[in-house]
């Protein structure tokens, strides 16, 4: 999935929400998406591709291009609104998306998609960032939780947009509805090069939600009051702003199957998160 | 969309303390209660909330447990053990057999097995119709070891809800059952199992379906109905839904979730029940269906796949037809034939164009194929469209519950010949 091939611009006609999808075009080659922190957590800011070292199934790779902050982000909020998120936990989600809000570039494109047992792109990826707002406003939790689906629904809309993609899925409880399973999100997670971020409630960690944050180089947040969104979701926002997204085109390596990726840095005392490797 | 709650059964073990669940007895005297009812089983007229029934949903679960012993002797219903038997014998005192003598008399000319199904309809109505019994609490998670009273516990979309009593009145029903004629058994015990089995599921009443159909098995051992609402009940037990729920959920010390094991043994139990339904009748396309589905389940996607095949082959049902395609989609995905996926995914949503569940697996047939733009092309219809607008676009909603209509069907069969109070 990491190897891109040039899409063209494709228009997708739908219905209830009027919308004109256009897809951009890709470049050919492999996109890792890369924390780099110091011992005291704070993101390295002054790195440049020769500071990377990128091994794809073992090979030594050679960085193109390594850009940090250039680039806007495609933020995709996927957010559970099932019958357990009514009433306080619903109002937390509401000010936390606010916050998020605030924190939004410009020209960062922000889409949410909801599920209970019905999956809802109820924004599509665009600037308006108020949609989120509005969406949520209107929206009444119930029902029951499709969290796979939603996941699944999140992460392929996720890859609409050749920008850095960062996916952010809210859920206070285990799965009770979807049609996929987990192997599913998790074959996509392999492929795909959003990056998930997890947020769930004490006590209410799936099994499959780990792995899928690890497998994309995401990190899964746990929080113990639902006050603590606010805070999360800008800290989360926050790290992947201070992302490296590097980009090669892999050599010496076959095409197909699962690709094993080394990330390091050449700076004592660095520490990166990455995607532990690719489906080719 | 329906909003219910599901419930399971609940084991409590190491328990203190006194009961929680007292009710004030209604019933000073067995006598006039035992005409009452018998009276009430005479005139109630089956789907209706009328007077009779009123007599009888009046009576406190203390109450009931007082009578059941006297109802029992009443119709006679055997006592399968010598436990049971003294059990019944020492809660009848000789006031109470003679009551049950006259009750018996006020029964009149009405034919005795007539008189037991339209018991078991009176009490069927009490538990549907009426409002549970009263208690002055409900359980706290202290019941007296020892005690009859089951308790379920309630929970929605993952999330533990409350405790309650189970209803009495599903037992008195099946109690009234049990007279009936065993050999060769009376027709309407299999009738009757299998609608209010499809009831229980489709309301999400495990802890009930469990105690039910425990108690329908040792009866009607090879009614290929049962034994399919049976095994929905298991495929039902085995699903994230439940084994989720039960993996997170903490109730306290000393108490546990009971009578479902891991969605492996949840599985394995179903799949022999639909084995054993689709021997005794091999064109119980449903059944096939759910046997495709169950083997799927446990990663038999050969199996699986060949049995949606011939679903397809035998069926021009609507729902069943979706359900096969959906489900020979994923088997072709688990396979690797992604092309054969799309083809089926494309038929099921040939049968429901706006199905969400159906546009997903094409998404992931798609995605896996290399087709990103494609994968996001083909769950755009659906999730661009009003959540609002979609409940019955996805039959895949319903799969793990009974048809509504289908279950109300049933219960209207059931009750249609007991409408005239003369039967």
């Amino acid at each position: 999935m990491n190897r891109l091939a040039p899409i063209a611009a494709l228009l997708c006609s739908t219905t209830a929400i009027a919308m004109q999808p256009t897809f951009s075009s890709r470049i050919e080659g492999v996109r890792i998406d890369v924390l780099v922190t110091d011992s005291s957590r704070r993101p390295l800011r002054d790195l440049t591709a020769r500071d990377f070292v990128i091994r794809d199934n073992g090979v030594l790779q050679t960085v193109d291009v390594a850009s940090f902050g250039e680039l806007s982000l495609n933020v995709g909020l996927t957010f559970d609104l099932s019958d357990s998120v009514a009433g306080a936990r619903h109002e937390q989600l509401k000010k936390a998306s606010h916050a998020l809000k605030q924190s939004l570039l410009p020209a960062d494109q922000v889409s949410l998609i909801t599920f209970n047992w019905v999956v809802a792109m109820r924004c599509p990826p665009s600037t308006n960032h108020a949609c989120i707002e509005d969406a949520l406003a209107d929206a009444k939790p119930d029902g029951e939780t499709a969290l796979i689906d939603g996941v699944f629904a999140g992460m392929t809309i996720g890859e609409w947009e050749a920008g850095r993609s960062l996916q952010m899925v809210f859920s206070d409880g285990m799965d009770t509805a979807s049609f996929l399973d987990s192997d599913r999100v998790l074959d996509l997670g392999r492929r795909s090069d959003v990056v998930v971020y997890p947020v769930v409630t004490k006590g209410a960690r799936p099994d499959f939600i780990e792995e899928l944050a690890s497998l994309t180089g995401g990190r899964l947040y746990e929080v113990d009051r639902d006050a603590e969104l606010a805070t999360t979701f800008k800290e989360i926002l926050d790290e992947f702003r201070f992302r490296y997204l590097l980009t090669y085109t892999p050599k010496d390596v076959q095409k197909g199957g699962w690709h094993k990726l080394e990330v390091k840095v050449n700076r004592p005392g660095a520490r990166v998160r990455a995607r532990p490797g690719y489906q080719g | 969309m329906r909003v219910v709650a599901l419930t399971l059964s609940l084991a409590l073990s190491g328990v203190e303390g006194r009961l929680a669940a007292t009710s004030q007895r209604q019933i000073q005297q067995t006598a006039p209660a035992l005409l009452d009812w018998v009276a009430a089983v005479r005139a109630h007229q089956a789907g209706e909330s009328d007077k009779a029934l009123s007599t009888i949903t009046a009576w406190t679960y203390d109450d009931i447990e007082r009578m059941r012993p006297l109802l029992e002797a009443l119709v006679e219903a055997p006592t399968k053990t010598n436990r049971a038997r003294s059990i019944r014998h020492s809660r009848i005192g000789p006031r109470d057999l003679a009551a049950i003598r006259d009750a018996a008399k006020a029964r009149g000319t009405m034919d005795f097995d007539v008189f037991r199904r339209r018991a078991a309809v009176l009490h069927t109505d009490a538990a549907l119709l009426g409002d549970p019994p009263k208690v002055n609490r409900e359980p706290t998670g202290a019941l007296p070891l020892g005690s009859t009273r089951r308790v379920n516990v309630r929970n929605f979309d993952g999330v533990y809800e409350n405790l309650e009593f189970a209803n009495p009145h599903w037992d008195l029903a099946m109690d009234m059952l049990d007279a009936l004629p065993a050999s060769p058994r009376d027709p309407f015990v299999g009738q009757w199992y299998a609608a209010i089995g499809t009831h229980l599921v489709q309301r999400r009443q495990f802890a009930d379906a469990l105690v039910h159909f425990g108690r329908a098995r040792p009866l009607v051992p090879d009614d290929p109905r049962v034994l399919y609402i049976d095994a929905r009940l298991h495929e039902t037990l085995a699903s994230p839904r439940i084994q989720n729920f039960i993996r997170v959920t903490t109730l306290g010390t000393g108490i546990s979730i009971q009578g479902v094991g891991s969605a492996r043994t949840e599985l394995r139990r179903a799949e022999e029940l639909l084995q054993h339904a689709l021997d005794g009748d091999p064109s119980f396309v449903a059944a096939r269906l759910r046997l495709g589905r169950v083997a799927m389940r446990q990663q038999r996607w050969d199996e699986g796949l060949r049995h949606m095949q011939q679903v397809l082959k035998d069926t021009q049902d609507e729902a069943l037809s979706y359900y096969a395609s959906l489900f020979a989609g994923d088997a072709e995905l688990a396979l690797g034939n992604m092309d054969d996926a799309q083809r089926s995914y494309e038929r099921a949503l040939k049968w429901f164009p706006d199905s969400q569940s159906a546009r997903l697996g094409m998404a992931a047939a798609l995605g896996a194929d290399g087709e990103r733009e494609d994968a996001i092309a083909a769950i755009l219809p659906t999730i661009t469209k009003r959540p609002e607008l979609r409940a019955d676009d996805d039959p895949w909603w319903i799969y793990y519950d009974s048809n509504l209509a289908a279950a109300d069907a049933a219960l209207e069969r059931l009750r249609a010949p007991f409408r005239d109070t003369r039967q």
